[in-house]
């Protein structure tokens, strides 16, 4: 499910802030997406995951969506 | 001297806290970070926003993100204070490596070429307006 218009081997950092981003890696439940199903490089998908947890900490993200509390 | 660092901290206000009082606690913040030897950098108050999920039966909150320069000891005050005060729901320091440094420079530099092109805009559109003036002459 990469995204082919956003160059992931050139991704230095990924922003917990930058939640728009973050939500293509989370399913409906609020989970975070295995790597074999987004994709990305390793080493950016470390990036995400602890980029999420962050977001998730300041409760910019949910733990669990809504929709299914 | 002991070395310092580049942080960033982002912090969330209860959002039934007044206004006065959101200032007070930013206010606050930033004098424990000056007078413990630290320069802060931009103070960017993203205002009331709503929460992803509820805490302490809150469902929004006042997000102020800041970075500054500050010793290492600043912190465990810093944190302290934060852990301290009721009306702080949560936050987050982290140390700021070579790769934040440079992704934050980035979007500086970015946001200052936006003002610019914005600034380089309307005097354009001033331009415009001027040579249909001199047309009606």
């Amino acid at each position: 499910m990469a995204n082919d218009d956003i160059d992931y081997e050139h991704i230095e950092y990924v922003d917990y802030k930058d939640t728009e981003f973050l939500e293509q890696f989370i399913n409906n439940q609020g989970k975070i997406l295995p790597r074999r199903v987004t994709d990305v490089p390793a080493r950016v998908q470390r990036q995400i995951t602890t980029a999420i947890k962050r977001a998730r900490h300041l409760s910019l993200l949910p733990y669990v969506s809504e929709s299914i509390r | 001297m002991a070395n310092k660092y580049q942080y960033e901290l982002t912090y969330v206000i209860s959002g039934v806290v007044q206004q006065n009082q959101v200032d007070d606690i930013v206010r606050k913040i930033n004098h424990l970070v000056e007078s413990n030897d630290g320069d802060v950098l931009e103070v960017d108050e993203w205002g009331n926003q709503r929460l992803a999920y509820e805490i302490n039966r809150k469902r929004s909150g006042y997000y102020v993100n800041m970075y500054f320069k500050a010793p290492g000891s600043l912190i465990e005050r810093l944190e302290r204070e934060l852990q301290i005060n009721d009306d702080v729901l949560r936050y987050l320091t982290l140390r700021m490596d070579a790769k934040m440094q440079r992704h934050y420079e980035q979007r500086k530099k970015r946001e200052a070429q936006e003002d610019a092109e914005e600034a380089a805009a309307e005097n354009g559109a001033a331009d415009t307006e001027d040579t249909e003036d001199s047309d009606e002459e």
